[in-house]
């Protein structure tokens, strides 16, 4: 079946905190965006009371086999700990922060019993059996509507600063786990995009809300927007530019350079753990805690979470905004009960008289959301500046789009606006924790709604150039069968740093074999993070995957006679080579292997 | 003129056309024999000429009847493209009509769950601390609960009448205060009105939703402490039975999104 017999279409926003899927019928009522209906699953096992996010962990067995996952894979973990019963059982929380290839994974993902955050072959098995577990899940659902597995198209979000290798990954991970492995089937969606996708298509136009509930206008040309999208491990800042000549479609040119880093709230909540806890409890208390009573420990970091989201703000004009009020959490009894006497003490008298609980003065609270908010506010900063560097000047401000679960945070909101307000308009949509999900139903029902990416690096591959005589070196030189003198390991740009790259524009590049019995050629794909980079050995450049086309089909011709032109497809969600064999006549897709590197 | 030539050549003549009608009588004989031999193949060939017969016989058979399969295809295609047609339109209103599905309106009730626990377990508290430190109580926890319980009731309304009725300000201030005795310092004082804002905004957003929105007060004393429906009040003792509520639960269109948060007496 082809994806456009697709009667379903499904998402699936695979989160470092929580995870979410929402489906919809695709119907001739539907087609329309403005009318169109979602569902979102809410009764997730083990979760009481229900809602739209499932925890993203799983309790396993050392022999591979899954316990219970989200909600109820903590209770279950939790329960193991209090009884004594954790021997051969495996816990991960937060862990889609160990997919993303390099960098420091900080603080997450957060393990208990024999699995080792450090052990990323692990981790993927264990995200292949979560998505194996919400796939079921959200089939089941749609099936229960009499709809078949092979009518559903299905969208699994994936972050901007993820790179290519990085999606291969989960691709990899989610057919494994069950998901189609027809890439028309099983798309992947931006997280920022879907959520400028959501703000685009759902909210209400600027005369029936508040303005700053407004809709995001990406079909007026030379619009730009940078969504801020924060979620639990990660924060994402994508720049866009709208194109108005899109006709019905959306146009939009990514500008700028997706950044972010390791920003997300997990890292506030683990600020809580090592400041506020430690502080309080002392650092020895705190280690006994953590290694006897994790279950305890993640109950505390939920209250805060939880607190967080909904701290009162003082906002009077002209002044600095304020936390308002106190936050309050109640302490474990088994906590409560490892804690010195004078610590209890102390605690009960700071509390007013109220025993088992901890009170943070607001300056407290503004500290630890601080940990974090600085350096997302720096980080937008920097995504402004870089628009104003590369991009021509536009006549209106970017409009900043603030997504993900911490954006639900007034704190973040409000120093948004103290930083950026004056000059931005910021948009942050009614739920911005279920912008991204929702977003990505809409890209999964029509995903020719964008039509142009911006490349992050300059990409290409291994190639052979004519021998520049004082410019390579000799060590580079190399005969062909017909005697041409040439440099190998040279850089073959195909698409440049900051090039637009439409999304079905295919970037042909023609490559000779150097051989007349050569039957295959191993093509070496290569970034760099410089505009021209001249050898793929340099400083900058990195092989990122690898891909062999067959030749066998022209083995002995004479080398001119055996070109082969390769399709490089920037512009989409993932990147795509097709090779086109003039000798056949044949367009074939070849896979990017990203783990020979 | 053959009469006027030479007579003496006739008999030569007619001897050469007697000897050339002797081989014109021996080819008619060799003819007459082709001729039987082909009749005798003829003969032989007529059953396979029958049987060329039959197939052609069977060829329009058997267009006709792949000329009737293909009308019945067309028409089985017909009918099942207009049945997907059907069956894709009772599965839309299918999932149209599924009360249990969440859609994107119901939503918000989510927010308004996690606000309204903030109201409980954060502004409460927060408002009715300097009643508490005026007096002083033996059990704080116990008397804290007692006050907030009485809170609760004044903004959502008595379990009797659906548990959300418009909350009572007036009353809110009497209790957070006690009847004046109590002053509140300017933080708090500001307090006071969020708290009763706050619970105003939830009220109508929880009435204008569209959605059938109650408050749960209704445990019954000495009812074992569910953990799938209540929540312990901050410092309560676990393994005790409910002594009263404290906070409302809150459901929506049927959904428990907020637990009903209990307090349970202490043990000695």
């Amino acid at each position: 079946m082809g994806s456009d017999e697709a009667k379903v279409v499904a998402a699936v926003d695979f989160g470092t905190h929580g995870t979410g899927f929402a489906w919809t019928v695709r119907t001739p009522l539907n087609d329309d965006p403005l009318t169109r209906r979602i569902q979102f699953f809410t009764r997730f096992p083990g979760r009481q009371p229900d809602s739209p996010k499932n925890l993203t962990a799983i309790l396993v067995t050392d022999d591979g086999d899954t316990v219970a996952w989200g909600h109820e894979a903590r209770a279950r973990w939790v329960e193991a700990l209090a009884k004594g019963e954790a021997e051969g059982l495996g816990y991960a929380y937060a862990f889609k922060t160990a997919l993303k290839s390099g960098g420091s994974m900080a603080d997450l993902p957060i393990t208990g019993g024999f699995v080792d955050r450090a052990d990323r072959g692990l981790i993927r098995e264990l995200v292949t059996a979560y998505l194996k577990e919400i796939r079921e899940l959200a089939t089941a659902e749609i099936k229960r509507m009499t709809y078949t597995e092979r009518e559903v198209r299905w969208c699994i979000t994936v972050p901007a600063i993820w790179d290519d290798e990085d999606k291969a990954v989960l691709r990899r991970l989610a057919v494994d786990a069950g998901f189609p492995g027809d890439p028309e089937r099983l798309l992947l969606a931006i997280e920022p995009e879907a959520a400028a996708l959501y703000c685009h298509l759902r909210m209400p136009d600027a005369g029936s809300g508040p303005h700053r509930r407004a809709r995001l206008p990406l079909h007026l040309d030379g619009f730009r927007s940078v969504v801020v999208d924060c979620g639990g491990g990660t924060v994402d800042i994508t720049a866009y530019e709208s194109h108005g000549d899109a006709g019905p479609s959306i146009a939009l040119r990514e500008i700028g350079i997706a950044t972010g880093g390791w920003l997300g709230s997990e890292h506030v909540n683990q600020a809580f753990l090592d400041k506020t806890l430690g502080d309080r409890f002392g650092p020895a208390a705190l280690k006994r805690i953590e290694r006897d009573h994790p279950g305890e420990l993640l109950e505390l970091s939920e209250q805060w979470e939880r607190a967080k989201a909904t701290v009162e703000l003082d906002r009077e004009a002209d002044a600095v905004a304020a936390v308002l009020d106190p936050v309050r959490i109640e302490v474990p009894v088994t906590v409560w009960d490892l804690l010195d006497e004078q610590v209890r003490v102390r605690l009960t008298h700071d509390a007013a008289g109220l025993p088992r609980q901890i009170v943070l003065p607001p300056e407290e609270v503004e500290g630890l959301l601080d940990e974090r908010v600085d350096g997302i506010l720096d980080k937008v900063a920097e995504q402004l500046a870089a628009i104003g560097r590369t991009s021509a000047a536009s006549a209106e401000p970017e409009t900043l789009v603030l997504v993900g679960g911490f954006a639900r945070s007034p704190w973040l909101r409000e120093r948004m606006r103290a930083r950026f307000g004056e000059r931005h308009r910021i948009l942050v949509p009614p739920d911005p924790a279920l912008a991204v999900l929702e977003g990505a139903v809409h890209f999964a029902y029509r995903p020719d709604v964008f039509v142009s990416r911006q490349a992050k690096y300059t990409y290409g591959f291994e190639t052979a150039k004519p021998f520049e005589e004082g410019v390579d070196s000799t060590m580079r030189m190399y005969r062909d069968d017909e005697g041409d003198l040439l440099c190998v390991g040279r850089f073959g740009v195909a698409v440049q740093r900051m090039d637009s790259v439409r999304v079905n524009d295919a970037h042909p590049f023609r490559i000779v074999p150097v051989r007349e019995d050569q039957d295959e050629l191993d093509v070496r794909l290569y970034r760099s993070a410089k505009a021209d980079p001249r050898y793929v050995d340099e400083d900058g450049s990195e092989e990122i995957g690898r891909l062999t086309v067959d030749l066998s089909g022209t083995v002995g011709r004479p080398l001119r006679e055996r070109p082969i032109m390769l399709l490089f497809y920037f512009g989409a969600t993932e990147l795509r080579v097709e090779v086109f064999d003039p000798a056949t006549g044949e367009t074939s897709q070849v896979s990017v292997d990203f783990d020979r590197v | 003129m053959l009469f006027n030539r030479d007579k003496g050549k006739r008999p030569q003549e007619v001897s050469i056309r007697l000897d050339g009608l002797d081989t014109l009588e021996s080819r008619i004989r060799k003819l007459e024999a082709a001729a039987d031999d082909q009749r005798a193949a003829l003969a032989a060939l007529d059953p396979l000429g029958d049987r060329l017969i039959e197939l052609r016989m069977r060829q329009e058979r058997a267009e006709e009847r792949a000329r009737t399969l293909e009308t019945a295809v067309a028409d089985t295609r017909r009918v099942l493209d207009e049945q997907s047609e059907v069956l894709d339109l009772v599965r839309v209103t299918q999932v149209a009509e599924r009360d249990d599905l969440t859609r994107e309106d119901f939503l918000v009730h989510y927010e308004l769950a996690q606000r309204l626990r903030a109201l409980y377990t954060q502004r409460m508290p927060d408002l009715i601390q300097p009643r508490l430190t005026a007096e002083r109580p033996r059990d704080v926890v116990r008397r804290q609960a007692q006050l907030i319980s009485r809170l609760c009731v004044v903004l959502f309304g008595p379990d009797e009448q659906g548990g959300l009725g418009e909350p009572d300000l007036a009353e809110l201030a009497r209790i957070a205060t006690d009847a004046g005795v109590v002053g509140l310092d300017a933080r708090h004082q500001r307090l006071l009105e969020r708290v009763g804002t706050e619970a105003a905004h939830l009220f109508r957003a929880m009435t204008g939703s569209g959605h059938a929105g109650h408050f749960d007060f209704a445990v019954e004393p000495g009812t074992p402490v569910d953990s799938e429906e209540h929540a312990l009040w901050p410092s309560c003792e676990a393994g005790r039975p409910v002594a009263f509520v404290v906070c409302p639960g809150y459901r929506a269109a049927g959904r428990r999104l907020l637990e009903t948060f209990v307090y349970t007496e202490a043990t000695g």
